[in-house]
């Protein structure tokens, strides 16, 4: 195997005539923590829709360890092992902190979850994992609550915790650290410093500080291009 | 989750259900259609509550149901058992591909879908006469026999049906308390971040229209006994609208919610009718009120009636659900 994790080649995307997105070369070393800065609406988030899937590219390949998954459907791409956070946080915001999570740890084998006899007790790792990732995130407290109830703190834990729980191999955190106070920003650093160890870690970060702190390699973007 | 909504607290509400409606009326054929409309409505449910797919498409599972029944029995003797069965699998199959064609397109596309396919049916119907009877439907349906003995009785039919409905009521519990249901939950309530976590929600979507067009043929075809006949009527538009009003006015919430939805629909159809014959006004107006006062319908007041005697502290209140 390479050491390239995720790598683009010309990757282009489009929002009908507007290029969001052109020429993008990058390639993602593995376990390693890669930042990507860039002004607002420099094209880092439609970035991570590329790579992950929403949106379509226009131009150019994205390989995952070597395989063309320029294609592949965001579904799929979670199961090759590609898990991202957003920016704005995206939950169920009616189900409970551990059934987010265990939705997220499902998500991964959702063949399962199309027999309408089975359980979801029944899936006891996707409760295993839902718990590992409550116990990381030291969030046991509020397991049981709903998520939309939780603080903008825990939620947007809660949101980088998602990702945790599809095992991936690559995980994209799209501003984990936006709206955060200063205690969560430490934990949060921690835990993608944690993350990189093991994982492939994208990163898009407006603060530089802890960019400068936690990064293995940072790539710049403006105006949908790669700078540096 | 409330202490209503648990699977076995729903089942037993409907068995409830099953053994009082007889002693309150003396009509067994009403008895009987309600319990044939709570099983459809509970399926319609499945999609608009569960789902968020706000389905017109209702009445054509329904009407496949009915003329599938009607045409098996009328003309081949089919016995009863398969004929349920296999309004069943029909029904199911054409749900696969309206649903399948529908949910390409989201929000007001997708309803538009759906009451397309609901007239192209109708039309299918009315124009095949030589199949479906036209606007005269078929005829001389009979109902099922049991052991040699013919249930033409009302209320020795209404004991088939319920034990259908149970049956089909179980199921759906079922199906709603599984990893499945819960997926469809999820989906509902956050589409992007379900697709985001690996869920192939198309699919999800087609599955929950193919179980839900299921039951609601299934339904179809004991309605075709229940009234002896085959009618137009059962795929017209208009159903779908009557399915999807029992629904709402049930509430989306919870299943059992969908039982007392179809029961005060044509309960209360059946006493304004008799006081007067442009009855249907005053129920325009109950509709109006429901949607105006009961946001959650009737099974949000079942809830809060249930909270504010037995519980006497406010349960966390849930932000109001949105179709
Ligand atoms: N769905 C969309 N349709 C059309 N244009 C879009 C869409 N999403 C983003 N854009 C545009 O694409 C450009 C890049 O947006 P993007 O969200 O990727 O920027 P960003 O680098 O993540 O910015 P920020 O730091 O503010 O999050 C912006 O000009 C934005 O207005
Ligand atoms: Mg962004």
């Amino acid at each position: 195997m390479t050491d390239i994790a995720l790598q683009t080649r010309g990757l282009g995307v489009k929002y009908g005539s507007f290029n969001a997105l052109a020429d993008v070369d990058l390639a993602i070393r593995r376990n390693s923590v890669h930042s990507i800065i860039g002004p607002n609406g420099a094209g880092k988030t439609t970035l991570f829709h590329a790579l992950t899937g929403r949106v379509r590219a226009s131009a150019g390949r994205i390989e995952l360890d070597g395989q063309d998954i320029t294609t592949t459907s965001d579904d799929d791409r979670v199961r090759l092992g590609i898990a991202r956070s957003f920016q704005v946080t995206s939950l169920f915001p009616n189900l409970t902190l551990r059934e987010n999570l265990r939705l997220a740890a499902q998500g991964r084998t959702p063949w399962q979850a199309l027999a309408p006899w089975r359980r979801a007790e029944s899936n006891t790792s996707a409760l295993a994992i839902a718990d590992e990732v409550i116990s990381r995130l030291e969030l046991g407290a509020v397991a049981g609550r709903i998520a939309g109830e939780l603080s903008h703190g825990q939620q947007r834990r809660l949101e980088v915790g998602m990702a945790i729980a599809a095992r991936p191999r690559v995980i994209l955190l799209d501003e984990p650290t936006s709206g955060m106070g200063i205690d969560d920003i430490e934990a949060m650093k921690e835990l993608i410093r944690d993350l990189g160890r093991d994982h492939t870690v994208l990163f898009i970060e407006h603060n530089m500080g802890i960019v400068m702190n936690i990064s293995d390699m940072v790539t710049v973007m403006r105006l949908g291009r790669k700078l540096v | 989750m409330h202490p209503l909504d648990k699977p076995a607290v729903q089942f037993g509400l409907a068995v409830l259900t099953v053994a009082v409606l007889p002693l309150f009326l003396t009509s067994g054929i009403l008895a009987t259609e309600i319990l044939i409309f709570a099983m459809v409505v509970a399926a319609c449910n499945l999609l608009l509550g569960y789902t968020g797919l706000l389905s017109f498409g209702q009445g054509i599972f329904f009407g496949v149901g009915t003329y599938a029944a009607g045409i098996c029995l009328t003309r081949w003797q089919v016995p009863v058992p398969l004929v349920l069965a296999g309004s069943a699998i029909l029904g199911a199959a054409i749900a696969t591909l309206v649903g399948w064609l529908s949910i390409r397109r989201q929000g007001v596309y997708f309803v538009m879908l759906t009451l397309a396919f609901s007239q192209l049916f109708y039309f299918m119907a009315y124009t095949f006469s030589g199949i479906t009877g036209g606007d005269n439907g078929l005829l001389g349906v009979p109902r099922p026999s049991l052991g040699g003995a013919e249930l033409n009785a009302p209320w020795s039919y209404y004991t088939y049906v319920a034990v259908c409905f149970l049956a089909i009521f179980a199921i759906l519990v079922m199906v709603t308390q599984s990893t499945f249901g819960r997926t469809l939950i999820a989906i509902r309530e956050n589409e992007g971040r379900a697709a985001a976590i690996g869920f192939p929600t198309r699919l999800f979507k087609i599955e929950a229209f193919a179980i839900s067009g299921a039951v609601t043929a299934f339904g179809g075809a004991l309605h075709a006994m229940l009234i002896g006949v085959a009618p137009l009527s059962n795929i017209e538009h208009h159903t779908s609208e009557l399915i999807l009003i029992m629904t709402i006015i049930g509430g989306s919430s919870s299943l059992f919610g969908s039982v007392l939805g179809a029961g005060f629909y044509l309960l209360l159809a059946d006493a304004l009718s008799a006081v007067w014959p442009r009855w249907l006004l005053l129920l325009g107006l109950v509709l109006v009120a429901v949607a105006l006062f009961l946001q959650r319908g009737l099974w949000g007041l079942v809830e809060r009636l249930y909270d504010a005697v037995l519980r006497r502290e406010p349960s966390p209140t849930k932000p109001a659900e949105e179709h």
